[in-house]
Parts: structure tokens; C-alpha cells; sequence
């Protein structure tokens, strides 16, 4: 699956950008949470909040193909490709 | 640099560590919690990561040092009273109902510190958690008449407890999921779970009697239990270990004048301490009896501590030294190992061999397996080494605790306890033990697995 991810590092002194992704993952009851850890094991530089991972805590807001959704509870199937995520 | 603050006390933890879906009782408590702070204009330092005590050379606990995540930027906390409320560690095993910050950094900055743990073998296993996601599917799906089957399809709880079935208790259940699994009977490609059957119910009864299972186990485990069987195992849940205490919080150790003399200036409160009043297998609501009642007994005694100790002791010089050096470790090198696959492999360890049956052999083998994880933790290193918001280092500081807290879990095996908990069953090549009552509790310490050390008390 292809992603679109919101990066930022202001030490870099560069600013904000869009960075793709690939992501060899079954989609099949798999949440957009499942699929950033993934990518986290790949570049560990991406960062994001996350704590209960079953849609109570609220950690993981973010903004998923132009809607504000919770990661962990937004299924990967079904998602426009390149999925974007912005905080 | 290091920022420097003073406090009449601190308080470690919180942010809603282990809270779940359905425990309404426990949402309630921390919202009600949280107003209160913000009524009594408590300071928060949210997205701070505690990286360990500041004890002196006689014992007293001076406050700790921590990250502040957003920045990178370490900061040394003074405090003549310091307490912990950092919650379980859970996700030392692969199967867990715990939330992913579950660690146990608490725990690993008392062992660090010097300090013991308490039972450290007892985890408490719930039969029916989705595997790998670890949300549960509650006891209600077999009231209603749910049943478990094995890769054969053979309900086989009625070999188990051929009365009770599937309604018996959480702790059968829980073995008789792991004997089939380990009899090569469990299902899916890696035979690590079994199934949960609802689909005989009809959809009227699952819609209605079962409508947050079915959504939980369409959204986590990719099926619709009205159509097809859903995927469980069991699932660790909470740890009746810990750091000891005393009933006022105080954390409590073998120091100079008998086994239980509390630590100067050091709490522990919730899953983090063991009051020990859970035993050897807590029973379902009774966590809360962790905050309503020790929470608040320790919150009541340390204004007391604190009116007997009125001036801070001076810092040791060495003070957050040991802490400093634990972060620049990782500023350092790429190492060839990576953190993710560490934890993912210690995880699996002590899902395969620390499970709800623990075998002597198995027992022995994991310990060999898990001393090799230690060694690669020793060469692992992060592509990402930026100050601001660097989470894969939070995350290595994590796998730390996580690897201190299983050493712990397995050293408490021995020699101290052969006989095991109604949670876990030990067994070795002459009996099973099953009852865990009246027997010593165990103590695991050491600030490095080399020169880890065990005990037992009377």
C-alpha cells in the first residue's frame, strides 16, 4: 500500500514536507495504526502518539485523506491510495 | 544542560495508563481524578518520559530525572517525597490486553535504583483476548452461548470441565486453550489461537445481546462473528507483582533493620506496586482497590512524611549521571541490531514459554533465549538520533524496562518457588503445582541481568 506522511524535523531547519511510503501489508482487518507501526520499524524517525490502540484514549488523532479520524480504529481497507496522514 | 526544578513531591506516571473500553468504572475514576488535580492546580508535565530515581548513599529517594519528549532536553525533578503511579507492563508479553505504553518504566527505575521486585512469576492471564491485538472478548459472548472449538472443530472444553463447559472459570479456560495450542491443535498459520463460535447464536441474538463484540471483533480481528468464528487466546492482562509496599504506599525493601523497612521518599501506588492483596490471581473489579484504597492511603501518609522530613537532602554528586548516560547511549552508534525486532522476539519468549504452563525445560530454554535478546539489546541502535519528538528512542528506553521486567518474571522461578499460582501452572518432571497460597513471596533485583540476584522471604 502507498502512503503520503506529514514530516517534520525542525532541527533540519528545512520545513514541513510529504514523504511516500510503500508498505507490503495486508489490509484485511488491519487499522491505519497497525500500518504506521510498520512503517515506524522501517524509518524509525516517523513519529507519532499512540497508547491504547483500541479507540478509547484518543491518542492517535490524526487526519487520514482529509478526515479527522482516530488511526487505530480506521480500517486500511477501503482507503484512497496514496492513504495521506497529517497530524 | 540539564533543567533543574524542586518540589515538596512528584508523582510519576498517570496519562491513563492500562485504561480499557469497557471498564467504565476506571474511566470515571480518571476523569473524576484528573478534575480533581486540576481543582487542586496540580502542575503537569505532560510528554515527559521518567527515566530514573535520584537516590542517595543512604537510601533516601531525592526526586528523578526524565525526558521531556518534545524537546529531547533531560531535566532533573527534586522531590523530597517521590511516588509512582506508572502502571503495568503488560506488554513484556505478545498477547496483551494492555495499552502500548504499558512498559513498566516504573519498575525498571526501582530495580535500577537498586531496589527489589515483588512476585514478579504472577501475571494474570483472561482466556479470550483477540490475538496480537489483545482486545477481549468478554465472558458474556459464552454466557449467551458462545463456545470454544480447536483446528478440529471439536468443542473441546468439554473434555476440561465437562459441567461447567466453557463457563467455567478464567484460569481453566485459560490452560485448557494452552494444552490444545500446545498439543498442536490450535489454529490459524501459526497455531497460536483457538476459535471463539457465535455464529450458531443467529444474527438476531449477536446484534442484540452482542453488539459491542461483534463490532470489536469485525474491527480487530477481521471477522463477523454472525458469519465466522472468532480468533482467541489467552491474553495477559495484569501483574499481581510489582514493587513492594506497605499499606501507606511506601515502598518497602530488605534494608538495615529487618525484610519490609520503607525506602525514604519513594511511593508506589496501582498495577506498579504489589500491596500484595491480589496474591497470586486478582479477581475481576478488584483493581480499583489498588488506587481507592492504597492510592489515597498513600496520599494521606505523605504529608506526613513530608512535615517528619521538612529540608531536602543534599544531591549526590554523582546524581543524574547514570540516568545521562543511559540517553547518550543512545545518541551514539547505529548498532546492527534493531529495537523492534528485540521486542518483538522477547515477546515471543515469554508468550511461548512463559505462558500459562510453564515447563522446567521450556523454563530453562527461555532463559537461555531471553539472555541472548539481552545480548543484542547490548549492540541495538537507532537510525533517528534528532532531540525533537524522537519516540524510537523513548521506545528503546521502553524495551529496557521491558527486558529488566522479563528477567525479573523469569528469575523469580528460582530457586526461591516451585510451586506456582492458580494464574500459571508449574511443572516439573515429578508434580504440578497449582496452589500458590501460603507460600514465600519472591524477590528479583539486580540493576543489570549479570548480576541479577533472588530471594525469597518467609
Amino acid at each position: 500500500m502507498r502512503f503520503r506522511i506529514y514530516r517534520y524535523d525542525p532541527e533540519s531547519g528545512a520545513g514541513p514536507s510529504m514523504r511516500d511510503y510503500v508498505l507490503d501489508i495486508e489490509a484485511r482487518g488491519k487499522m491505519v495504526l497497525d500500518a504506521l507501526l510498520a512503517l515506524k520499524e522501517q524509518d524509525d524517525s516517523l513519529a507519532f502518539r499512540r497508547s491504547c490502540r483500541e479507540g478509547v484514549c484518543g491518542s492517535d488523532g490524526v487526519n487520514i485523506n482529509g478526515i479527522n479520524a482516530l488511526a487505530c480504529v480506521t480500517p486500511l481497507s477501503g482507503l484512497r491510495e496514496p492513504i495521506e496522514i497529517r497530524p | 544542560m540539564i533543567a533543574k526544578r524542586s518540589f515538596d513531591a512528584v508523582i510519576v506516571g498517570g496519562g491513563g495508563a492500562g485504561l480499557r473500553a469497557a471498564d467504565r468504572t476506571g474511566h470515571a475514576l480518571l476523569h473524576t481524578l484528573y478534575q480533581r488535580n486540576i481543582a487542586a492546580r496540580t502542575q503537569f508535565f505532560d510528554e515527559f518520559f521518567a527515566l530514573d530515581l535520584v537516590r542517595d548513599a543512604e537510601g533516601y529517594v531525592l526526586g528523578v530525572v526524565a525526558l521531556e519528549i518534545e524537546t529531547g532536553e533531560p531535566w532533573l525533578f527534586e522531590a523530597r517525597a517521590t511516588l509512582l503511579a506508572t502502571g503495568g507492563a503488560g506488554r513484556v508479553f505478545r498477547h496483551s490486553t494492555n495499552a502500548l505504553i504499558n512498559s513498566g518504566d516504573g519498575l525498571g527505575m526501582v530495580l535500577r535504583a537498586g531496589l527489589p521486585l515483588k512476585d514478579m512469576e504472577f501475571w494474570q492471564f483472561h482466556p479470550t483476548g483477540i490475538p496480537g491485538v489483545g482486545c477481549l472478548m468478554t465472558e458474556g459472548c459464552r454466557g449467551e452461548g458462545g463456545y470454544l472449538v480447536n483446528r478440529e472443530g471439536e468443542r473441546f472444553m468439554t473434555r476440561y470441565a465437562p459441567h461447567a463447559l466453557d463457563l467455567t472459570s478464567r484460569d481453566v479456560v485459560s490452560r485448557a486453550i494452552a494444552q490444545e495450542i500446545d498439543a498442536g491443535r490450535g489454529c490459524g498459520e501459526r497455531g497460536d489461537h483457538v476459535l471463539l463460535k457465535l455464529d450458531h447464536l443467529g444474527e438476531e441474538t449477536i446484534r442484540t445481546r452482542l453488539p459491542g463484540i461483534r463490532e470489536l471483533a469485525i474491527r480487530f480481528a477481521g471477522v463477523d462473528p454472525v458469519e465466522t468464528a472468532v480468533p482467541v487466546t489467552p491474553t495477559v492482562h495484569y501483574m499481581m507483582g510489582g514493587i513492594p509496599t506497605n499499606l501507606h504506599g511506601q515502598v518497602v525493601t530488605p534494608m538495615r533493620y529487618g525484610p519490609e523497612e520503607a525506602v525514604p521518599g519513594l511511593y508506589a501506588v496501582g498495577e506498579c506496586a504489589c500491596v500484595s492483596v491480589h496474591g497470586a490471581n486478582r479477581l475481576g473489579g478488584n483493581s480499583l482497590l489498588d488506587l481507592l484504597v492504597f492510592a489515597r492511603a498513600a496520599g494521606e501518609h505523605m504529608p506526613e512524611y513530608l512535615r517528619d522530613n521538612p529540608y531536602p537532602h543534599p544531591l549526590p554528586k554523582s546524581g543524574p549521571e547514570p540516568a545521562l548516560a543511559r540517553l547518550a547511549r543512545w545518541d551514539k552508534a547505529e548498532g546492527s541490531e534493531r529495537v523492534a525486532a528485540i521486542r518483538a522476539d522477547m515477546q515471543g519468549i515469554m508468550q511461548n514459554r512463559c505462558g500459562v504452563y510453564r515447563r522446567e525445560d521450556s523454563l530453562r530454554q527461555g532463559i537461555a533465549e531471553l539472555t541472548e535478546v539481552e545480548l543484542r539489546m547490548a549492540r541495538a541502535g537507532l537510525d533517528d538520533h534528532s532531540r525533537v519528538f524522537n519516540t524510537a528512542r523513548i521506545e528503546a528506553l521502553e524495551l529496557e524496562n521491558l527486558l529488566l521486567i522479563a528477567r525479573a518474571t523469569w528469575s523469580a522461578h528460582w530457586p526461591a518457588r516451585k510451586v506456582a499460582g492458580p494464574m500459571h501452572v508449574r511443572i516439573t518432571q515429578t508434580a504440578t503445582t497449582t496452589t500458590g497460597c501460603g507460600t514465600p513471596s519472591t524477590f528479583a533485583m539486580g540493576m543489570r541481568s549479570t548480576q541479577s540476584r533472588y530471594d525469597s522471604n518467609p
